[in-house]
């Protein structure tokens, strides 16, 4: 008989408040995670236990999950043997009472290699539903026996951004500044035009010359003047 | 001196300040040489374009004015007039898109002033100008029942509109306006309360006919409509058909200018007509059921045309009205390409002195009008290509000298004793052809148009375009001459996907001696189920025909794996998640990367997306199974457009240079996909929501949300970046927003991306810019090996097609900058329009549902093609044409130069020495 560990991680992964402040609406969300490690195109799904974000705004979320038996463990060693996927479906209750199941998968052999360690993120939409659960492992790839028989899961809430809007308030105050630096800089400077800007005026002008003289027409001009 | 040293100091110690201005200055003087404009000679060079109307609703032969011509109307929304020797458009007026410009009714052409009704609530009236085609009134008509805007029915006569609605179990209520001043003139109500709402009406002006009841006992009855003190007419179905005519019944009106119905019974196998008069007439005489009817006055004597169509022959039959003698000399039969089931839409038949010519302008199913004169055609218009579903680009084959070389040294045998065989034999063939050529022999007629070969920089290509008729054309790019067309019967868009047909070229034109093939994958009409239709894209020949799959489709994907005679096979996904494949012989080789494909799914109704894979495949059988799966609850939003890459693209570069010299690298996922999707409901409605998600792993990579703005939203998704446009509704204006997603410093694997294991999501740099003009469409341009920078093709609403440098829209354009970046411009809200940068100068394009854009030969050069109403096609060279020398290069001047050059450094290397041992004598 193995003994029952439960293992509880607490992780709080907002990025920055001023992101989390586009959503509106907060609540709760519960996830029932069932997985399946059977090497078949059709799964065999088993629980795996629950998470439960108690915020969505904050995203503070409690798992709770069962250890992986011995057979388990094994039959995840043969699926990564042979290059398999680790499926996982969670069934999602809101606070707004909706049920809705999401599936997802990562290669068997990342989860081996990086010790049963995994990342659940939760994508929610505008309106705080979510919209995507899936699990990520950094890896390596390996078909080893695990350190441990526990997860080590992570749960990251996400929510979309702020979508970008074109920065007329900068620009303007910018080019007042520019405006203002303009007009004191011409109080100080009065020289003629030439004086002010003969040194643009002169890599200019060669340019110019340059390239006429190299043009068609010019052709005949330079050719004549080679003949000289 | 002094001074002016000093201030030259000051000059220098300025200079290095202004550093900054300079590099300002250089970068507009870069801005300015970015665009490409055209000189005035090389309009139409490199570019065509092709006006159409779209498919006929309305037509009429304007007798009245001094020129002839021919006014249509469209479902196009377009009311144009045609010339009536060429066939060619004299003006065009494009109205309203979709619902609001839908034209209800078009008529006074006889009384020379033409009339439009068009749009929905509020209907709009327009009076034109027949020679112009200028608008000279225009009123709306305030609808009292809006939900029953289908169901009116409008006539227009002497300078009148009657809006005529039927009311159900009551009466039939006529209003009057004057066409050209909106007054209204009259309301009247003629009492008909046998009209309910299964009663079938059409009108046959100045009667309103009905047809009520199913049975034998179906009585016929017409009201007159300007009379309200008369009686509805009855006549039974038996005093039109006799005894024993089976239901079910259906009745049309009959084209042309009498008020005639016809009534067809027996399951459409026979039908009759009947003149609506004071005394209605019935003619005793059975007509087929497939010919379709009109009536034309020939010395004001009618007479009825019946046109029918079998096997590729096209008759019309004449006959006179109440007579139903038969008129051979109106009568006529012709074989035609571009008829197809063709219906007379207007017919006109005057008097001249050689005696009685008829000129028929007859719409054929798939969409194309021909105008036919006794029994010849004067000319057919394609109208199908205003409809285009699809577009490929594809590169014409090699000419035969080439492709006897390639026979030559065809790779596939190694044996040398047949690899000398036949080197000898093709330099035995070459040696004919010369002697032929030399004896001036007429040289054996090739399989092929001689100008149909690729050029030398693969600029001369094939456009292979689907439309929407079901009708696929071959267009090469130089003239936009139609080289090939094909009808495939019996197809439709995929209802699903808002009526997508879907092209795929399965091998080019570069595996000489396979031909190069198309596969069309569409719906059958009957049945909804697959269908794939394989053609060669050069020719215009079908291959395999006809294939009908026997299952829905859910998906395809083109293999980019080919087969050991280079075809790609296409992977098909039915709706019961099963995976075949076309053609079958592909299987192996489809099971042999199974373990690498992964297939999505998204369905709009449901908002569930999909992930497969196909790791259980055996090398018999592909078998599907489900990865992941979310959910875009419908409830909350709409998924409106799911973008990916191009499949074709190459990304040059992988990072981006900052200024302190490090390299920020790019986050190229190939499997990246967007999806688009719009609030729906009372609380999110006006919300845009953006997503990229990882098609292979499933995992949603970054989103965002717009509040308060709308479609329509155009998305390009290519290399690392996205640009959408939508509408804001808070500053009501349009505007570009753009993503661009990094890596960050260091890159997760240099050679190869993986979805499965990169893990770490990137950097998105985002930005919004306000875009002064309303938007189309949008596409990036693409080049082969993909060191052109991109730039973004934008159709306008105004006609005008931009390029947009995508260095415009770079979301790392710096607010204050700083320090300055290698190509990035200080961040300006607007983006300005130059007029340099339309590249159809003043060929002005409408109703732009698309642009394809692919690569030609050379690296510098993108071949645009545009479609919509017009067709419109050109090149582009986003960083200029950096590998082509100019036309007008000069040759003799460089040479000049170089042995100038040469000979001066000789004689100054001559004079050196002399110099030299000068000095050492000294």
């Amino acid at each position: 008989m193995y003994t029952i560990y439960i293992f509880i991680s607490l992780l709080v992964s907002v990025s920055s408040s001023a992101r989390g402040s586009e959503l509106d609406y907060d609540g709760w969300l519960q996830l029932r995670l069932w997985h399946a490690f059977n090497d078949e195109s059709e799964p065999i799904f088993v629980e795996r236990g629950n998470v439960t974000v108690s915020s969505v705004r904050s995203g503070a979320s409690v798992v709770g999950q069962n250890g992986l038996l011995q057979p388990h463990i094994n039959q995840l060693k043969t699926l990564a043997k042979h290059d398999g996927k680790y499926r996982l479906k969670a069934v999602a209750r809101t606070s707004s009472g909706n049920e809705i199941t999401f599936l997802t998968s990562l290669p068997a052999c990342n989860l081996l290699g990086s010790d049963l360690e995994d990342v659940i993120t939760i994508w929610l939409d505008s309106a705080a539903e979510p919209i995507v659960v899936s699990i990520s492992s950094p890896g390596p790839c390996s078909t080893e026996n695990p350190f441990t028989n526990m997860w080590t899961t992570n749960v990251i809430v996400k929510y979309p951004d702020g979508g970008p809007v074109p920065d007329t308030a900068t620009y303007i105050q910018k080019l007042e500044r520019e405006r203002e630096a303009r007009e004191r800089g011409e109080a100080k400077d009065n020289r003629s035009f030439l004086a002010r800007y003969w040194m643009y005026i002169v890599p200019a002008l060669i340019f110019v010359v340059l390239s006429s003289a190299t043009s068609p027409e010019a052709g005949g001009a330079g050719g004549s003047s080679q003949r000289q | 001196m002094a001074p002016f040293v000093r201030s030259f100091r000051g000059n220098i110690h300025r200079f290095l300040i202004d550093v900054q201005i300079l590099q300002y200055l250089i970068i507009l003087v870069g801005l300015f040489n970015l665009s490409l404009c055209l000189y005035e000679d090389q309009v139409g060079k490199f570019d065509w374009k092709q006006n159409y109307v779209g498919k006929i609703k309305f037509a009429s032969f304007d007798t009245v004015s001094a020129a002839k011509k021919i006014i249509v109307a469209t479902e196009e929304n377009v009311i144009a007039a045609l010339n009536l020797k060429s066939g060619q458009i004299l003006w065009r007026r494009v109205l309203e898109k979709g619902y609001a410009g839908q034209i209800r009714a078009l008529g006074g052409v006889t009384d020379g002033d033409l009339v439009s009704v068009s749009g929905g609530v509020p209907a709009i009236v327009r009076a034109w100008d027949l020679a112009t085609g200028h608008i000279l009134h225009e009123w709306p008509i305030a609808e009292q029942n809006h939900d029953r805007i289908k169901d009116v029915k409008w006539h227009i006569k002497d300078g009148t509109l009657h809006h005529i609605l039927p009311i159900y179990n009551s009466a039939v209520e006529v209003t009057s306006y004057d066409s050209k001043t909106g007054d209204k003139l009259k309301t009247r109500r003629v009492s008909a309360p046998f009209i309910t709402q299964e009663t079938e009406c059409v009108l046959v002006a100045p009667y309103l006919a009905c047809l009520k009841g199913d049975s034998s006992l179906a009585v016929l009855l017409l009201v007159h409509l300007f009379d309200t003190h008369s009686q509805p007419q009855s006549v039974t179905i038996n005093t039109i058909f006799g005894a024993g005519a089976q239901g079910p019944y259906h009745l049309e009106s009959v084209l042309g200018e009498e008020p005639i119905v016809s009534i067809s019974a027996d399951n459409n196998q026979r039908k009759r007509i009947l003149l609506v008069g004071e005394v209605p007439v019935p003619i005793q005489r059975d007509i087929v059921g497939d010919a379709t009817l009109y009536v034309v006055s020939v010395d004001n004597e009618n007479i009825l045309l019946e046109t029918t169509y079998k096997n590729g022959v096209t008759e019309i039959v004449a006959s006179e009205l109440l007579t139903s003698k038969s008129m051979p000399n109106i009568s006529t039969s012709v074989t035609h390409n571009s008829l197809l089931s063709p219906t007379i839409i207007a017919s006109v038949c005057p008097r001249q002195t050689k005696g009685v010519t008829c000129r028929h302008l007859l719409a054929s199913e798939d969409h194309s009008v021909a105008l036919l004169q006794h029994n010849k055609l004067i000319w057919a218009r394609e109208e199908a290509l205003a409809n285009v579903v699809a577009v490929e680009i594809i590169e014409l084959p090699m000419s035969d000298r080439d492709q006897e070389i390639e026979t030559e040294f065809d790779q596939k045998e190694r044996d040398v004793l047949s690899m000398m065989f036949r080197r000898v034999g093709s330099q035995l063939k070459q040696a004919k052809t010369f002697l032929q050529s030399m004896l001036s022999f007429t040289p054996q007629q090739s399989n092929q148009r001689m100008d149909l070969v690729r050029d030398k920089f693969g600029l001369h290509k094939m456009i292979v375009l689907v439309t929407s008729a079901g009708k696929l054309y071959g267009i090469e790019t130089r003239k936009g001459e139609i080289i090939w067309q094909l009808r495939v019967r019996g197809i439709r868009g995929f209802s699903k996907r808002s009526d997508a047909i879907i092209l795929y070229v399965q091998r080019g034109s570069r595996h000489f001696p396979y031909p190069p093939q198309c596969a069309l994958l569409a719906e059958d009409k009957q049945t909804g189920e697959g269908i794939v239709y394989t053609f060669n894209p050069i020719t215009g020949q079908p291959l395999d025909g006809l294939v009908k799959l026997g299952y829905r489709i859910k998906q395809s994907m083109l293999l980019h794996v080919t087969t050991d005679d280079f075809l790609r096979g296409i992977l098909i996904f039915d709706i019961r998640d099963k995976v075949h494949v076309y053609p079958k012989s592909a299987t192996a080789i489809a099971a042999s990367i199974a373990k690498n494909t992964y297939i999505f799914t998204a369905d709009q109704t449901t908002g569930i997306l999909s992930g497969y894979s196909l790791s259980y495949s055996t090398s018999q059988e592909l078998i599907s199974h489900k990865v992941w799966e979310l959910l875009l609850s419908p409830k909350n939003q709409k998924i409106t457009h799911v973008v990916s890459k191009n499949p074709i693209e190459r990304v040059h570069s992988q990072g981006r240079v900052l200024s302190d010299r490090s390299v920020l690298y790019k986050y190229i996922n190939p499997n990246l996909v967007t999806i688009v999707t719009e609030g729906v409901g009372h609380t999110h409605k006006n919300t845009l929501n953006l997503y990229l998600l990882d098609a292979v792993s499933g995992a949603m990579i970054f989103s965002i949300m717009h509040k308060r703005v709308r479609g329509p939203v155009h998305v390009v998704h290519s290399e690392n970046w996205i640009v959408y446009s939508y509408f804001n509704e808070k500053s009501r204006r349009t505007e570009i927003a753009s993503l661009e997603l990094y890596e960050g410093k260091i890159q997760s694997n240099t050679t190869v991306f993986s979805s499965l294991a990169t893990t770490k999501l990137p950097i998105v740099e985002r930005q919004a810019f306000i875009f002064p003009a309303a938007i189309e469409s949008m596409r990036e341009t693409i080049t082969e090996k993909g060191i052109t920078s991109k730039h973004i093709i934008v159709a306008l609403a105004n006609g005008g097609i931009l390029e947009l440098p995508w260095m415009m829209v770079d979301p790392r354009r710096p607010i204050n900058p700083e320090v300055r970046e290698e190509g990035v411009i200080p961040y300006m809200p607007e983006i300005p329009i130059h007029m340099d940068a339309i590249i159809n100068y003043n060929q002005s394009v409408f109703r732009v549902s698309g642009i394809h854009t692919s690569p030609s030969g050379l690296e510098s050069t993108c071949l645009v093609f545009v479609h919509g109403l017009d067709l419109f096609y050109t090149r582009v060279a986003p960083s200029k044409t950096f590998d082509v020398l100019k036309e007008d290069f000069d040759y003799y001047l460089i040479v000049i130069v170089l042995a100038a050059l040469l000979i001066s450094s000789y004689i100054t290397k001559k004079l050196a020495s002399q110099k030299a041992q000068k000095q050492a004598w000294k």
